[in-house]
């Protein structure tokens, strides 16, 4: 991998004396080099100057710049424009300062600096109070959630099983291991660095750094964590109780910080029983607190709050009683080893009545208000840095100027600089160019220096000089292996035998849960065969959107953003499912039963391990099968069933089937006798009908369903619930279908609202103290319907609600009118393969007598809609099917 | 007075004296059956039917027998706070409309709904509570609705704190404004309209109010809804801030002062349902007189109303304590018990249940008690259950009464305000031993009187409530 990188930590001595050393020697590359260079001329962005139509070498878009003042101290600056390798050893970033004159370059130095820094900056490093909860969590996470997976760790993975109390003073804020992540890195502030990790491919397009889905809190704990460093000489003191902060305003939500608002006040708490002082409403609260466990285990909490309040372990949300509500209590569960945890609790009030309680259980033991004396808290400050710089017009002036006299706007637009078109000899005639250019031993007098030695130089020539090859356009194998080359897939998955993290590195890849998994539950997936495996359309939304089937894994899936990863998925599709064939069997309802059966306790047992549809397995949790239709393709599930270990994915998955001697010769048979004959093949089938019915499943016999206070499970019929919905009316109506596809319904615009699959409705906000909260669907991706009702007037007018009956279902079938129209509408699911859906009908009748003054139409299709007489009235149907 | 008459006295705290002559039944709901009752029907067939909190309507078949059967007749209600049988209709008022449902099918659930009138808007607060409906001898229903606290996601809504009247076409009209939590309403057996109200904001205590058009009941907030043109009548100004209530009536022509004050915690904290004993004498001595539940307190208060000058008022007194939870709403049963519905949630209550179904029943013995209380030109009139023992009676210090009411203002709730003593100048009996005449001085209009009463039955039997409360809104001429 040699070609691949580049740069040394000192710089390399060049000695622009020095004789001229003879012109590397070009050479036929091998199939192994030349992906390598071809990485590597993308890499140095070569194409951004030598113009080149060949995708192979198209160049890695540059960070964006923008704001780049604000993010960096004018000493990063500096220390970054003056030599970038030695600022971040392995950048792709090429000195361009190198070959001006020592006077001028100091100058060219400066003036860049300033015009840099005027973006937004320029940036000084200001005083910071540090939570020691917020280091810590930035600690865990750095080490967990795969940033170590590229870059350094900064502590042993044993030594983070303890807390920082437990190191001496003077080790709590120093790196164990030397840090490597290039010293530019923290020539910033903690929220620069929190932003940026929050969303780093605003920054950095490339995808090179990706984004680990880290929320605010958990960004900026992360970056108090690289910044450690500045915590001052009095490092990290601990106190006894609870910390609190005291915030004033509007909030909606309890979150840590509250979203940056002003500390009003903040103290210490000896207990977290009672509020402290605070004004009647509008006001929030985040309470702090830092303990040592002995007892590794499931710990239950509870809050117990108006309004609302959140609970996070670790940085990790446990509780989740947010949103206003009358006094409310919610319950949550977690595993925690033994050690320290942060335990951070916020509540907020918006007006009326205000409490909080928080409560734990520990394991085997009694629910009981948290212990005093337990919780402690603690951080340091720090320290502002003073800096004498201060922007100076003409220079930020000159700067502008140099900027693109330099070429940096060949790979950088900013300010008033578009980004240039390349300007240099184009790469196809670089081959025959015999001069030494910018990556040549001796110093050109112009352009830009690149670290890079001999065999590289040689490398490069060597491809460019090849302008056929180049010319070629990549196989889809060749796309792929750029892809995953580029991306560094391999740094976490293998595929090919190759890649994965190695042993060393492999002890930080953790499981969240302590999930006897083996290597399953803490190790990313292996990525052989992947694209025959899963649809494109599921990998599509795991590169895209951070679609997850495996929250026990403490490391994150990235996300490279879709302009890095849009064919991926279709490219893994191709390579790995060519010449696939999956057989496409009709979705049978009649077999969803049977298939039920199989994966509960008296078929299969699939419930041994295997979460459905949210609901734990009675053993391991191994993958919720309630997202097998979306994700697995028809012919690798069949072949799973059939022989697990055939797959060559060293999953623990059992073979199902018993070898059975007959007359007839020797037979697969199920251990299920009485479902389906015990034939595998017609088990597998009802198992795959079952499973494509997805987040709509009934669930299987002999799973423990945990019971909810007020949780409503539409199981022998339908179940109704009135409620407030949040945004839309106070009039509405939760419906729950048997079906597990379910709807709200808002009576005030005769309309559904949302329709979701899955789990129905918790009533606890409508049906607990005084209640009356705003109520919505318990996914998060529930179907909005579109707005207004289904049939849309011309001239637009309010729909009367007239109530609703119920049909031999017992689904409601609501009943309103648009002026002499009356309508009849019901929703109705239909099970179908990827989840239940519900198909829309309605019934409009207009009185003979009544000549028509509206024009309706079907909001959904824009159709008109078209009466007719019947019984001596004229009558309107129309059917209609929602996917939600 | 007497040891034992004090020891008698502090029991009766619990209703156990009470007990002897109206005894609680608990019904034992069966599993699953969460039974937060917002409304109570008896229906012609022995079955009770209620509706919940939780927007469920159960009937409930044999509910005091060991096994009772409870079907659910209908859910997804919201908050329906009131069942009545009309014309072949169970009428019900939910949080945005009044509704009717039946069972249509005949399979013991109900299958149709109907709204009749959903025209007063909500705002989704939690507080927008309706209540009823009453039907009138017209066949009208009344609601009174609840006035919001806190926020209001969907906007600032009209006629909170109303009296709406709706006609069974769905025609709604405010006609009075001002309420506070008028968590009862009901229609007297003479055809005329009652509500309860809760102590808070610009509600001194609690109180049983009558309804006429365009009265104003003391509390402003729903009151900018007067400019509507649904408004009939007047729109009160702002009420005399911090002012004794009698006084108010000079002040605002359209004030209505109460029927009676229930004084706070002397006579419960939350008035809820109210029903006239129409038992014919099943449920004891008390026939025509108002029995009131008490969310907080967990009793039922009896009330003696009489007609003076045109304006309703009466007396109130302590009934029966001892019930397992709040009480919300109150129903005669066909034997004329008392079906009792109770919820706790969100307020919390007497009594260590947090819902359920009770049933008071006379046991048929007579308690010696004040049946009836009411004004004079110089005085008040005390009739009694049984006889009095006469000595006692006719002496004036066997009585203590003082006077005393309430300011109209925006803290919450009101202290008893301008109390005095008042002085009994002479107390006669009635040959038969059933009526006590007194004269006192002073009397006050508009105060609540209240007595403390050292009586025995003829035949020595203390009072069983040896107190009463008697608001005089207006003094007989």
């Amino acid at each position: 991998m040699f070609l691949t990188s580049f740069g040394a930590c000192a710089p390399p001595q060049l000695d622009i004396a020095a004789a001229p050393a003879p012109t590397a020697v070009l050479r036929a590359l091998s199939d192994a080099e030349r992906p390598q260079v071809e990485r590597l001329v993308a890499r140095l962005r070569c194409a951004a100057c030598h113009e080149s139509a060949s995708e192979r070498v198209t160049p890695e878009p540059a960070p964006d710049l923008a704001g780049i003042g604000a993010r960096k101290t004018p000493e990063g600056l500096r220390r970054w424009l003056a030599y970038p390798q030695a600022a971040k050893p392995g950048t792709a970033m090429p000195d361009l300062l190198a070959k001006l004159p020592e006077r001028e370059r100091e100058l060219a130095l400066e003036e860049l600096v300033h015009f840099l820094a005027a973006q937004g900056g320029p940036l000084a490093l200001a005083e910071r109070e540090v939570d020691v909860a917020e280091l810590e969590l930035g600690r865990r996470l750095y080490h967990e959630v795969g940033c170590v997976a590229c870059h350094e760790p900064q502590e042993n993975a044993a030594d983070l099983e303890r807390s920082l109390w437990s190191f001496p003073a003077e080790e709590r804020l120093a790196p164990q291991v030397a840090a490597t992540l290039g010293s530019t890195a923290f020539d910033t502030d903690v929220e620069a660095l929190a932003a940026f990790l929050h969303d780093p491919l605003a920054r950095h397009p490339s995808g090179r750094m990706p984004s680990l889905l880290l929320d605010q809190v958990e960004s900026r704990a992360i970056a108090i964590y690289l910044l450690r460093h500045r915590v001052g000489a009095e490092g990290l003191v601990k106190q006894p109780g609870w910390r609190y902060r005291y915030y004033e305003g509007a909030f909606t939500s309890a979150e840590p910080g509250f979203d940056g608002a002003t500390i009003v006040r903040a103290g210490t708490l000896e207990s977290l029983d009672g509020l402290p002082e605070h004004r009647p409403d509008r006001f929030g609260f985040d309470f702090t607190g830092l303990f040592e466990l002995e007892v590794a285990g499931n710990y239950a909490f509870w809050t117990w709050s108006d309004d609302g309040s959140n609970l996070w372990i670790d940085g990790r949300l446990v509780v989740a009683n947010d949103g206003d509500h009358a006094p409310t209590e919610r319950r949550g569960e977690v595993h925690l080893a033994a050690g320290s945890h942060a335990l951070v609790v916020a509540m907020y009030e918006h007006s009326g009545g205000e409490n909080l309680r928080v409560e734990w259980q520990p394991p085997g033991g009694e629910r009981q208000p948290l212990p005093a004396g337990f919780f402690a808290h603690g951080g340091g400050r720090m320290l502002a840095q003073p800096s004498s710089f201060a922007l100076d017009a003409a220079l930020v002036e000159r700067g502008r100027a140099r900027f693109a006299a330099l070429g940096c706007n060949a790979c950088h637009a900013l300010d008033a600089h578009q980004l240039a078109a390349p300007r240099a000899m184009p790469l196809a005639e670089l081959g025959a160019w015999s001069g030494d250019g910018c990556v040549g031993t001796t110093v050109a007098p112009r352009g830009p220096q690149y670290a890079l030695d001999s065999e590289q130089r040689s490398a490069l020539r060597s491809l460019v000089a090849a302008a056929d090859a180049l010319a070629q356009p990549r196989t889809d194998e060749e796309r792929l292996e750029h892809a995953l080359a580029r991306l560094d897939c391999r740094a976490c998955h293998p595929r090919g035998g190759v890649g994965g993290p190695d042993l060393e590195r492999a002890k930080y890849f953790r499981a969240l849960a302590e999930a006897d998994l083996g290597n399953e539950g803490r190790l990313p997936p292996s990525l052989d065969n992947v694209g025959a495996k899963l649809h494109s359309a599921w990998l599509a939304r795991v590169l895209d959107e951070g679609a997850r089937v495996r929250p026990y894994l403490a490391t994150r899936m990235p996300v490279y953003g879709s302009a890095n990863t849009d064919s991926l998925a279709r490219l893994f599709e191709r390579v790995d499912a060519r010449g696939v064939e999956d057989s496409v069997t009709e979705f049978d309802p009649a077999l969803v039963e049977a298939g039920r059966k199989l994966a509960g306790k008296a078929g299969l047992g699939c419930i041994q391990c295997h979460r459905f549809n949210g609901t734990e397995s009675l053993g391991i949790p191994a993958v919720d099968l309630a997202t097998v239709s979306e994700r697995i393709r028809d012919s690798w599930f069949r072949q799973l069933l059939w022989d697990p270990k055939s797959l060559g994915m060293n999953t623990r998955m059992p073979e199902m089937w018993q070898s059975i001697d007959t007359p007839s010769g020797r037979v697969q048979r199920s251990p299920a006798r009485e479902i389906c004959d015990g034939e595998p093949a017609r088990q597998i089938e009802a198992l795959w009908q079952y499973l494509s019915l997805g987040p709509s499943m009934p669930l299987p016999e002999g799973l423990v369903v945990p019971e909810r206070e007020f949780e409503l499970v539409p199981a022998q019929g339908p179940e109704l619930c009135a409620v407030f919905l949040r945004g839309h009316t106070p009039r509405g109506l939760m419906v729950g279908l048997p079906e597990q596809v379910h709807y709200a319904w808002d009576f005030e615009h005769a309309r559904a609202v949302w329709a979701w699959r899955g789990r129905f409705f918790n009533a606890g906000g409508t049906w607990n103290g005084r209640a009356g909260a705003l109520e919505r669907p318990p996914v998060e991706d529930a179907y909005e319907f579109p707005s207004g009702g289904a049939l849309a007037s011309a001239p637009d007018i309010a729909p009367r609600a007239h109530g609703w009956s119920l049909d031999a279902a017992r689904r409601p079938v609501f009943r309103y009118s648009l002026a002499e129209v009356e309508v009849e509408e019901t929703l109705e699911p239909q099970l179908r393969r990827g989840g239940a859906i519900l198909v829309r009908k309605l019934i409009a009748r207009r009185r003979q007598s009544a000549s028509p003054q509206l024009a309706l139409t079907l909001r959904h299709s824009g159709a008109a809609l078209e009466f007719v007489l019947e019984d001596g009235a004229y009558v309107a149907r129309a059917e209609w099917e929602v996917v939600p | 007075m007497s040891l034992t008459l004090m020891a008698l006295l502090a029991l009766a705290q619990d209703g156990s004296r009470e007990e002897r002559y109206y005894t609680i039944e608990t019904c034992k709901l069966p599993e699953g059956v969460e039974l937060e009752v917002g409304g109570l029907l008896q229906l012609g067939d022995g079955r009770v039917m209620a509706c919940t909190r939780r927007g469920e309507v159960w009937t409930i078949a044999e509910p005091f027998s060991d096994a009772p059967l409870a079907v659910r007749f209908a859910q997804g209600l919201h908050e329906p706070l009131g069942l009545v049988e009309h014309a072949g209709w169970i009428w019900f008022v939910q949080r945005g409309e009044l509704s009717r449902m039946k069972d249509v099918d005949g399979d013991g659930r109900a299958d149709t709904f109907e709204t009749i009138c959903d025209a007063w808007p909500i705002s989704g607060n939690y507080h927008e509570y309706n209540f009823g409906p009453a039907v009138d001898r017209d066949g009208n229903f009344w609601i009174t609705t609840n006035k919001p606290f806190g926020d209001e996601p969907f906007g600032r809504a009209k006629w909170r704190g109303f009296a709406l009247r709706i006609t069974p076409d769905g025609t709604m009209t405010p006609m009075a404004c001002g309420l506070r939590s008028p968590a009862g309403v009901g229609c007297s057996p003479w055809g005329e309209l009652f509500y309860t109200d809760n102590q808070g904001e610009w509600c001194g205590a609690s109180k049983l109010a009558h309804i006429e058009p365009g009265d104003f009941h003391g509390h402003p907030w729903g009151t900018f809804a007067c400019e509507d043109a649904l408004w009939q009548f007047t729109k009160p100004g702002a009420p005399p801030d911090g002012t004794k209530m009698p006084e108010v009536e000079g002040l605002m022509p359209s004030f209505k002062l109460p029927a009676v004050w229930f004084p706070y915690d002397k006579m419960g904290r939350s008035p809820t349902g109210l029903a006239w004993d129409e038992t014919n004498g099943k449920f004891g001595p008390f026939p025509g007189q108002l029995f009131v539940g008490d969310q907080y307190q967990s009793s039922v208060l009896r009330v003696a109303l009489e007609q003076v000058d045109g304006h309703w008022q009466g007396a109130c007194f302590p009934f029966r304590l001892g019930f397992q939870c709040g009480i919300i709403r109150v129903a005669w049963d066909r034997e004329g018990r008392l079906l009792c519905g109770e919820s706790d949630r969100g307020w919390g209550s007497l009594g260590g249940k947090s819902m359920g179904l009770q049933r008071l029943a006379w046991t048929g013995e007579v308690p010696f008690e004040v049946r009836e209380l009411h004004a004079t030109p110089r005085g008040f009139e005390l009739v009694f259950t049984r006889p009095v023992d006469a000595n006692a009676a006719a002496d004036v210090k066997s009585y203590t009464l003082s006077s005393y009411t309430y300011l109209l203002h925006e803290p919450y709730g009101s202290p008893e305000t301008d109390t005095a003593p008042c002085e009994i100048e002479s107390a006669l009996v009635s040959p038969d031993g059933r009526r006590v005449a007194l004269v006192v001085t002073p009397l006050r209009r508009g105060y609540v009187h209240e007595f403390t009463l050292r009586l025995c039955a003829a035949d020595g039997e203390p009072i069983l409530h040896d107190r009463a409360y008697y608001t005089l809104g207006r003094i007989p001429k």
